[in-house]
């Protein structure tokens, strides 16, 4: 009995024991795991740092070419194009006044043109493709001076060329003027 | 060394970005209606009024938005004046694309009366 109780006493020391070196080797692994954590976190914030400091300036180039690349329409919409005055004889010579998308979009464009009184002798509304030029807003059949007007209806008059012309049946567009966005 | 290849990389990238970025302007006229069969063509002009070179690239644009005639880049000496062309029959714009101010040239697209290969009608690009 004796021998028994001698050898379970060993037996629970040799536990204890066991137990306090696996402890200290534990602390040991934590303080060794910790410090290694320590050094990758500090590795890691150091790349993190330089490819931060890569990344930014090449996602803002990125960002700003595919803006270019786009070019996309102005913010702001609207505004309105006018011609200076041009003559017509109402027999060889008409009236025309032309516009141009020269945008990336559709636009909408009112064309109007006053006879010299400010009267609004014809009008109408035009959708262009980008790129395309809109049927003509012409006629033959009046005397006098003309000025032509082009009022944005969708899109900015930046994304527009337009003009008036003397059309001559035999020629083509003779005289010209070009309409000029009008200053806000 | 990986962090200084990376920012090698990153600096050539933003140099190619700069580079291809270089200032440059887009020059539009109106549209000018024409009939080839009365003898008459859209002429699509531009002269570079700098005194040093200037790389540009015409064209004429029919009223459908395809293209008549395309210059290709080219490179104008001082006052030299290069042009594009629609014929056929009716309506076309010029675009004019120059490397660097739009100051550099003076363009415009004239309705010419072939035989006399004379402007009847202008209009100048802005």
């Amino acid at each position: 009995m004796r021998t028994f109780l001698a050898h379970r006493a060993t037996e629970t020391r040799g536990v204890i024991w066991l137990g306090r070196i696996a402890s200290r080797f534990a602390r040991a692994l934590r303080t060794l795991r910790g410090e290694s954590a320590q050094r990758n976190a500090t590795e890691i914030r150091a790349r993190g740092l330089s490819r931060a400091w890569i990344a930014l300036p090449l996602r803002a180039a990125a960002v700003l070419a595919l803006v270019t690349w786009l070019n996309p329409a102005p913010a702001h919409a609207g505004g309105r194009a006018f011609t200076a005055p041009i003559s017509v004889d109402g027999e060889d010579s008409c009236l025309e006044c032309l516009v141009a998308n020269v945008g990336n979009r559709v636009v909408k464009v009112a064309i109007t043109a006053y006879d010299a009184n400010g009267v609004a002798d014809r009008s109408r509304i035009v959708q262009i493709d980008p790129r395309h030029t809109s049927s003509t807003l012409s006629f033959c059949d009046d005397v006098g001076n003309y000025t032509c007007a082009f009022k944005m209806e969708q899109g900015d008059v930046k994304e527009i060329r337009a003009g008036a012309c003397e059309f001559q049946v035999a020629l083509g567009c003779g005289a010209a003027v070009v309409a000029r966005p009008e200053v806000q | 060394m990986i962090t200084r290849n990376t920012m090698a990389s990153a600096l050539i990238a933003a140099t190619l970005f700069l580079a291809s970025s270089a200032p440059a302007a887009t020059l539009f006229t109106p549209p000018l209606s024409f009939q080839t069969w009365f003898g008459t063509e859209i002429v699509c002009k531009i002269t570079n009024v700098a005194d040093t070179e200037s790389k540009v690239r015409v064209r004429s644009i029919r009223q459908n938005g395809r293209t008549d005639d395309d210059s290709g880049a080219v490179v104008l000496r001082p006052h030299q004046t290069i042009e594009a062309a629609s014929s056929g029959s009716g309506r076309s714009y010029c675009r004019f694309d120059v490397q660097g101010d739009a100051d550099r040239v003076r363009a415009s697209a004239c309705t010419v009366d072939v035989p006399g290969q004379r402007c009847v009608g202008i209009v100048e690009a802005y």
